[in-house]
């Protein structure tokens, strides 16, 4: 996968760094999807200047997802954003950039005062509310990286588990008459669910994207 | 009933964190950030933001060049409406020095007509006082050369020519 990146984005570096117009088909595509992250989900996530700080980060996670989610749609080769191992890590880099974002803009006290939203409140009930809302944004800061691993874990497992149901079908019936109506039925609906795979990869990879554009954002302007 | 035998009997369930896969992961992506980091996605967004300035200088340019082409065609139209009025100028100007040549040249030809007129008058009324004198002395001589046969006279030259005058002198103030 690693190496899959460097061959694409780093000749493609080289032709981009120029500063012509892109020309061919490939390098149009990949520059459009450099070009949407840039400015269709990270600037309008992180603010327009923050946000090229922040690019190396978000386009590494958007095509390593992207490129091992399609991995998944290759025969014979499993889709490493389906094991919970690979999208924990990428979640807890994510987590690691808004932290270190947070202390970088804030300090660690301010950090970690900036989880507890202002709020308009009598000393006697901030007392004991406050202490008790930190601890919940501080626990729902964690929570929302978590969620971040199993939702981009969860949608790719989850393809991958229908269509080894859907094929598992044809080996239930196989031997039997039911097979000439089960296989042509499980195999095109492989097929569909193989195209709605390929929608998947791009979705999820754009979903993870913008959550750790939103995540970061949030850190670098808490209010 | 359906039989899935998706994972093998001793495998980890697939909620499982396997921490292998995770550390291998992070060497992975973390070897991969700063690979792309270096190789890539500096010199991207050096190309991008490069380009970005040249369109951006582009469009200016194309406004400046845009602001001067409307500039230059506005002073083209001044001059054209200048130049329409000049020609209306001109063009008055020279039927008024037209005109007035035609009636100088007119006033000119009738001054010459006028005095060849008189010149021709003159010339008449010369030629005419010329004939009677002529005329007065043929008469006057025949006249004296008649009388002087009547009168068996010889009138000498000078009185012939005294006698020429005196006739003439009359002849003209009845005339």
């Amino acid at each position: 996968m690693a190496f899959a990146l460097i061959a694409v984005f780093v000749p493609l570096a080289r032709k981009i760094r120029t500063g012509e117009r892109p020309k061919g088909r490939w390098w149009n595509l990949i520059e459009t999807l450099i070009l949407y992250v840039r400015d269709q989900v990270a600037r309008p996530s992180i603010g327009h200047h923050d946000a090229d700080h922040f690019m190396p980060y978000l386009w590494t996670a958007f095509f390593f997802i992207l490129f091992c989610n399609l991995c998944g749609l290759i025969p014979f080769l499993g889709s490493p954003t389906g094991a919970l191992g690979v999208t924990a890590v990428l979640a807890a880099s994510t987590l690691l950039v808004v932290i270190g974002t947070g202390v970088k803009k804030l300090g660690p006290v301010g950090f970690l005062k900036s989880q507890v939203p202002h709020m308009e409140l009598p000393l006697i009930m901030a007392i004991p509310i406050v202490p008790l809302i930190f601890l919940i944004e501080l626990v729902g800061l964690f929570i929302k990286h978590f969620v971040l691993s199993i939702r981009l874990f969860a949608n790719m497992f989850a393809g991958h588990l229908v269509l080894a149901v859907l094929l598992a079908f044809i080996g239930e019936t196989w031997g039997s008459s039911l097979v000439y109506a089960v296989a042509p039925a499980s195999i095109g609906a492989c097929v569909a669910v193989n195209l709605l795979e390929l929608f998947v990869a791009f979705l999820q990879a754009y979903i993870f994207t913008f959550l750790s554009a939103l995540f970061i954002g949030a850190a670098a302007h808490p209010h | 009933m359906l039989r899935l035998n998706l994972l093998a009997e001793g495998d980890a369930p697939v909620t499982a964190l396997d921490p292998d896969l995770a550390f291998f992961t992070v060497v992975v992506f973390g070897l991969t950030f700063l690979v792309l980091w270096r190789f890539a996605w500096k010199p991207i967004a050096e190309g991008l933001d490069r380009r970005e300035r040249g369109i951006a200088d582009q469009i200016d340019r194309a406004k400046s060049d845009a602001a001067k082409a409307a500039e230059t065609l506005r002073g083209y139209e001044a001059k054209l409406s200048g130049a329409a009025e000049e020609a209306t100028r001109i063009l008055a100007q020279a039927k008024t020095e037209a005109q007035a040549a035609g009636e100088r040249i007119l006033a000119e030809a009738r001054a010459e007509a006028e005095a060849a007129r008189t010149r021709a008058l003159a010339d008449i009324a010369s030629a005419k006082e010329q004939a009677v004198r002529e005329l007065a002395k043929l008469h006057v001589d025949s006249a004296v050369s008649l009388a002087g046969s009547l009168i068996r006279k010889e009138v000498d030259a000078k009185g012939h020519q005294d006698l020429i005058q005196d006739s003439l002198q009359r002849f003209a103030s009845r005339n």
